[in-house]
């Protein structure tokens, strides 16, 4: 197995199964692994002038075309009540999936709410959505057992820390957003919130850049 | 996330079953699915079946009983020098349900005929 398409499909898979059930991660990475395999011995036989740069591409558009199938696969697992008390003692995974569904919401409705009149309504719908998910950063923050956000992770420090980071950022966001939302509540805590999220933000951005970085590194490792 | 009645089947999951029906007991497995189902005619590989497509449709037949899977013996795997590979082998209930599917697309295409 080789080529910077197989090295992409092998951190793919690796990314979304991470923090899968071990039977089910195990089995998706195999099986990606073998087809793989399977994919550039085939192309390899093949006496039809193919060149390997293509072959990357076949391999990179697969896993492209694939993504929100792997990313749909992945939450539909998760879903199941099997995982709720494995996601309370490991809330990183959660709070980290709760930040797109949050910010997106958020978003719109901090900006939105004195806007046109026919915007009310849309603001309303994504308040209902906005809040709850909110609450549910920040109770989980507040439910899992501390220890577990101390626990050092087994994996690479650099992506443990990025993962942290990640869920900072979820709880920061929730708690900032709550206070600004919540009517009552003093100005400074919002502002306290906004610039722990902030913080987090760069921290996160930050580590990203840095695991980023090493995983070009890693790619331009590979021999072609 | 979609919710489908349970027992229906998508295209590409009758088209798996289909395969899985011919090559009977020696199963199919990943990448000779993705080559079979190439939705590309001239064959260079730019319609093969994604990877997150093609599992995910392999996991949901198997949970629903439709497809038995099996990894195969690592010294055969290793005879060959390539990793194991996981073959899947259709069920009774696997045959019954594409039975069911083509019935039902065969009573369509009479209904709107």
């Amino acid at each position: 197995m080789t080529g910077w398409g197989a090295s992409l499909a092998t951190w793919w898979v690796r990314r979304y199964t991470e923090t899968a059930v071990p039977a089910e991660r195990t089995d998706r990475r195999a099986e990606v692994a073998a087809d793989l395999h399977d994919h550039y011995a085939a192309a390899a036989a093949a006496a039809n002038g193919r060149s390997p740069s293509r072959v990357d591409r076949q391999v990179a558009g697969r896993v492209l075309r694939g993504a929100p199938a792997d990313l749909t696969w992945r939450l539909a697992r998760e879903a199941g009540p099997d995982r709720v008390a494995w996601h309370l003692s490991h809330p990183v995974t959660l709070l980290g999936a709760l930040v797109l569904p949050m910010v997106g919401p958020g978003v719109f409705v901090d900006s939105a709410r004195d806007g046109a009149a026919w915007l009310a309504e849309p603001v309303a719908v994504a308040e209902a959505v906005a809040l709850p998910l909110h609450a549910a950063a920040v109770a989980v923050a507040v439910v899992a057992p501390v220890r577990s956000l101390r626990r050092r992770p087994h994996r690479p420090s650099l992506v443990g820390a990025r993962r942290t980071a990640l869920a900072a950022l979820s709880v920061t966001w929730g708690l900032a957003a709550l206070w600004r939302f919540a009517p009552g509540l003093p100005g400074t805590a919002s502002t306290l919130g906004w610039a722990a999220f902030g913080l987090s933000l760069l921290g996160w951005a930050a580590l990203a850049a840095a695991a980023g970085l090493r995983q070009v590194l890693a790619l331009r490792k590979v021999p072609s | 996330m979609v919710f489908r009645k349970r027992g229906t089947l998508l295209p590409l999951e009758r088209a798996i079953l289909d395969q899985a029906v011919q090559q009977g007991a020696a199963g199919v497995y990943g990448f000779a699915l993705a080559q079979a189902l190439d939705s590309d005619s001239d064959g260079d590989g730019r319609g093969l079946v994604a990877h997150g497509t093609l599992y995910k449709a392999l996991d949901r037949l198997r949970r629903e009983g439709y497809l038995d899977a099996e990894w195969e013996d690592a010294a055969t795997a290793a005879a060959e020098g390539r990793p194991r590979r996981r073959h899947y082998t259709v069920t009774a209930a696997g045959v019954r349900a594409l039975r069911a599917a083509a019935s039902t697309v065969t009573r369509t295409g009479e209904a709107t005929a």
